[in-house]
């Protein structure tokens, strides 16, 4: 009962109904045509110091909700409430003093640093459009160099003389420079070495710790997000189609995943272990296209065991057992 | 060995435009002769000694007047460089950035790629009349084009990159962008293709002298000495051989330290193995 | 075991980076076999030499300034380095790559492509006959209504139907050996999985061998017979896969291994719930240490480490292990 209470009284973020809808343009008057319906009515919230993974293939819209988010993109409709402000209405000067609250850490190592500036003015950059410069930047940055592991040496670098990891560090150092509390990270480790991987994926964890943060972690790993979410949105085709928790007991999404594509899905990473028996699901066919998709559940076509109603009618997503939703007429 | 090759070759460029840089600041001191003083007894006299590359049909020593014809074409040249790269990074960028002028400039842009760049040229300076300044302009007009399009292909292409997109959300400004990321980016292309345009520019510069309508006779230029020494093609070849190896040699220079150049600040090109 | 392919003491060099910088050897002393019917996997991080090896057996060394140095690469009895390479190469040995747009023509359609590759090796082969063989090979890769597909250009098919028509490609001409380099890594979970079973399927029903080169621990763990693992150009740790995964032995595959995240247990975090990440980065190949490849990363080093490059030793059942700490009981040595 008193987790409950905290957990509704903290919340950081809201998403409700967010919509994003990519117009494509067709003809010789460069009229819309038609929309990719990159995401389509998506809700979730998100609680102080949680980090909520969000999964799924290519174009389902994982980046897409991440980036309407953080205002990188315009959202169609739908509300994005952070820390009880509404940051869809947010404009010009308004938005950008907000911004310091809500940062992100991009998948690219290389080509999210620009390659002529200085590790200082990359990581300082986000103090100086806040006004924040002399000591005072100077000591942030070194504070953040410090977090993310890297030598204060190296603040007149630049970018290149740094391997894909160090670079990796770098924009995380960029992102908690302007003191946020909430982090989105799009495939933070996704193009990082394997044995890379696991020093980026400790320290987001420290500093996650040290500094009270929240990530909303986007990827398309399995079990990357296991390691490091506590709770695991799935979507598929721009809308989420289960969300649960990580870890706890017999409601933990990993072991009892209850929509048909998030068990294929986890059936599907393949496990360095030979020895394990496990049940393959092989999905048939493609991930179908966003222009057009399937009708009722978007699943059904690849689906083993939909029913007629599957593509009559689009599932809502219902809660089963504490904490655990999922959107499926079946489950 | 072909990068050996490449590596000479480009330090011979860079010299040779050393050379010509020193020469025309320091022409006077080079040539003590007025390139103007006519000694009408010597005319069209051969290179000598006195007289190291020969006299003109009016007695007028031609190495004094090459000498300072390199501080005509260096002016012109840099002038058309200034002129063309300046409107041409604004409008480029313009178009890059304002979705909505867009259409509009690049049309209008692309109709003036459409015409040769000399018959431009001369059309302009028949409207605006001949004189240094509008010869700069009208060659400077229809090299800004060229610019524009790279501008506008690179902003496009900035705009888009991912180091962007992080600093509009560390809060950073538009302006501030386009200032501290933008442009940065853009710089080394854009002096790369500065170097391409003072190479043909200068061929277009000596067209016009040549043609009659460039900078008045009086001013020493090459292509002027070249109209002029035209006549006497077959009596003294040497009116048209130092002035004409002038050129050739100048513009070579340009193109071979521009390539040098795009090799040495494109990370893409420089790179020599991949996928290590 | 009769091998189909087998390397000896392979070393392969590159131009230095920059103009002026030394060669550098992204492959070093590798020896490797593949049996017939086998599927070796050879996994390591980039810049590890998977690839480079691979590049060698094609003979597709990048030019100019790749060569190979010392070493034999034998397929079928045969020195790869003669004249005989470019008839084996594509007809014998095929290749798929990571990338299956940018390995595709888009000028032309996908059949043409196919009827292409038959053609270079079979001159002689008729229009009607070459265009049934290719749609029946697109058909068994799982490429829907393949008569349609045979006409359609790269760019409308989706990432995975495009590996599948990179597969048919290669297994069109019933190659020995396919090598098979990041075949899925540009590729979704639930299309990995069908590509991956799709290569099973195939190479059981056509008796080839596959040489698989991934960085995914878990795609080797699920599909080779053997596993080599490659860092700074040496192999480091080869045996059979249950073998490797039981009995992990060098101390970098150790380190990779604890340094997954896993799907099913915790068993790899450290006791404060931390990944058991491998400290440092793989040095680069122009400044590479000059004992152990691995010493400055290994938490096991000793003295000897830092001067004396180990050999692979040889363990009980097919294991061998380049690393020091299995160098005592002389008779263990290869």
């Amino acid at each position: 009962m008193l987790m409950e209470v905290i957990a509704v009284s903290d919340v950081l973020l809201s998403v409700a109904g967010l919509r994003k809808y990519f117009p494509i343009k067709g003809g010789l008057l460069r009229r819309t045509v038609n929309h990719v319906k990159a995401v389509d009515d998506v809700s979730f919230s998100l609680r102080e110091g949680e980090t909520l993974g969000l999964v799924g293939e290519s174009g389902c819209g994982k980046s897409t909700t991440g980036k309407v988010i953080l205002r990188l993109l315009q959202a169609d409709s739908g509300s994005v409430t952070f820390r009880g402000a509404d940051l869809l209405s947010l404009k010009g000067e308004a938005l950008r003093r907000a911004r310091a609250g809500f940062q992100m850490i991009f998948q690219d190592p290389y080509a999210s640093l620009d390659p002529h500036m200085t590790i200082e003015s990359i990581v300082g950059e986000p103090l100086t459009a806040r006004g924040i410069g002399g000591s005072e930047r100077r000591r942030r940055v070194a504070e953040v160099l410090e977090a993310v592991g890297l030598d204060s040496s190296c603040r007149s670098r630049f970018p290149f003389e740094f391997s894909g990891g160090q670079r990796q560090r770098v924009g995380i150092a960029r992102a908690l420079a302007p003191e946020p509390s909430l982090i989105v990270a799009d495939e933070p480790v996704s193009a990082l070495d394997v044995s890379v991987q696991a020093q980026v994926l400790n320290l987001m964890v420290e500093a996650r710790k040290r500094f009270g943060l929240s990530y909303l972690f986007i990827s398309h790993d399995l079990s990357v997000v296991r390691y490091i979410s506590n709770r695991v949105a799935v979507m598929y085709l721009g809308r989420i189609v289960e969300i649960g928790e990580v870890g706890v007991g017999p409601s933990d999404f990993f072991t009892t995943p209850l929509h048909p594509y998030s068990r294929a899905l986890l059936a599907s990473v393949p496990e360095p272990d030979p020895f394990r028996h496990r049940t393959r699901v092989v999905l048939p066919g493609d991930v179908p296209s966003q222009i057009d998709p399937p009708s009722g559940c978007s699943f059904h076509p690849r689906c083993a065991a939909a029913e007629r109603i599957c593509s009559e009618e689009t599932p809502p997503l219902r809660e089963h057992g504490r904490g655990h939703w999922v959107a499926c007429h079946l489950a | 060995m072909r990068f050996l090759f490449r590596r000479w070759t480009a330090l011979l460029g860079f010299l040779f435009i050393a050379v010509l840089l020193i020469t025309a600041a320091a022409a006077p001191v080079i040539t003590p002769v007025s390139p103007q003083a006519m000694n009408p007894a010597e005319k069209l006299s051969p290179p000598s000694g006195l007289y190291r590359f020969g006299t003109d049909n009016f007695g007028r020593d031609v190495f004094s007047r090459v000498v300072h014809g390199a501080r005509t074409s260096l002016i012109g040249g840099g002038g058309v460089v200034l002129f063309a790269t300046a409107l041409g990074v604004l409008a480029g960028a313009a178009a890059g950035y304002f979705r909505r002028i867009e259409p509009y400039l690049m049309r209008l842009i692309d109709v003036m790629m459409a015409f040769p760049p000399l018959l431009l040229a001369l059309v302009l300076v028949s409207i605006l009349g001949r004189g240094m300044l509008n010869v700069v302009v009208a060659v400077g007009v229809t090299y800004l084009t060229r610019t524009a399009r790279v501008v506008y292909a690179l902003t496009l292409r900035i705009r888009e990159e991912p180091y962007i997109e992080a600093a509009v959300a560390g809060g950073v400004s538009q302006a501030a962008i386009i200032a501290r990321h933008v442009l940065p980016n853009m710089l080394s292309p854009i002096i790369v293709q500065a170097t391409f345009t003072f190479a043909f520019s200068l061929l277009d510069l000596a067209a016009l002298d040549f043609l009659g309508l460039g900078i008045p006779p009086a001013i020493p230029s090459w292509g002027n000495m070249l109209s002029e020494g035209r006549l006497y093609l077959t009596r003294a070849p040497w009116l048209l051989l130092f002035p004409g190896a002038c050129i050739v040699l100048t513009v070579l220079s340009f193109n071979i330290a521009g390539d040098a150049l795009r090799d040495r600040l494109d990370p893409r090109l420089s790179r020599s193995v991949e996928g290590v | 075991m009769n091998s189909l392919l087998s390397i000896e003491d392979l070393r392969v060099s590159i131009r230095g980076l920059f103009p002026g910088t030394d060669r550098i050897y992204p492959v070093d002393g590798v020896s490797l076999t593949v049996a017939s019917g086998e599927t070796l996997g050879l996994v390591g991080e980039s810049g590890c030499g998977k690839s480079m090896t691979s590049m060698a057996i094609m003979g597709l060394l990048p030019r100019p300034g790749g060569r190979v140095e010392r070493g034999r690469i034998v397929f079928r009895g045969q020195d790869l380095a003669g004249e005989d390479m470019l008839k084996i190469r594509g007809r014998d040995i095929s290749m798929i790559f990571q990338d299956p747009m940018t390995s595709l023509n888009p000028v032309y359609t996908v059949g043409e492509q196919i009827v292409e590759a038959i053609r270079a090796h079979e001159p002689g082969a008729s229009r009607g006959e070459t265009r049934a063989r290719v749609v029946s090979m697109l058909g068994k890769v799982g490429i829907p209504s393949p008569e349609k597909r045979f006409d359609a250009y790269p760019h409308l098919l989706s990432g995975g139907m495009r590996q599948r028509v990179m597969i048919a490609m290669a297994l069109i001409l019933h190659p020995g050996l396919l090598i098979a380099d990041e075949p899925t890594t540009a590729l979704d979970v639930t299309i990995q999985a069908q590509i991956l079973y799709l290569m099973a399927d195939l190479r059981r029903e056509m008796g080839m061998s596959v040489l698989l080169i991934t960085h995914n621990m878990g795609l080797v763990a699920e599909n080779a017979d053997r596993v080599a693992v490659m860092y700074a150009g040496r192999i480091v740790e080869q045996a059979p896969t249950s073998e490797l995964f039981r009995a992990p032995s060098h101390p970098y595959t150790r380190g990779l291994l604890d340094s997954i995240p896993r799907m099913t247990d915790q068993g790899a975090l450290d006791p404060d719930g931390r990944l058991n990440a491998i400290p440092g980065m793989v040095p680069p190949l122009y400044a590479l240490p000059g004992g152990c490849k691995f010493a400055p990363r290994c938490q096991s080093r000793t003295e000897r480490c830092d001067s004396e490059e180990p050999k692979l030793f040889g363990l009980a059942n097919g294991h061998s292990v380049r690393c020091w700490l299995f160098a005592d009981g002389g008779d263990r040595r290869v």
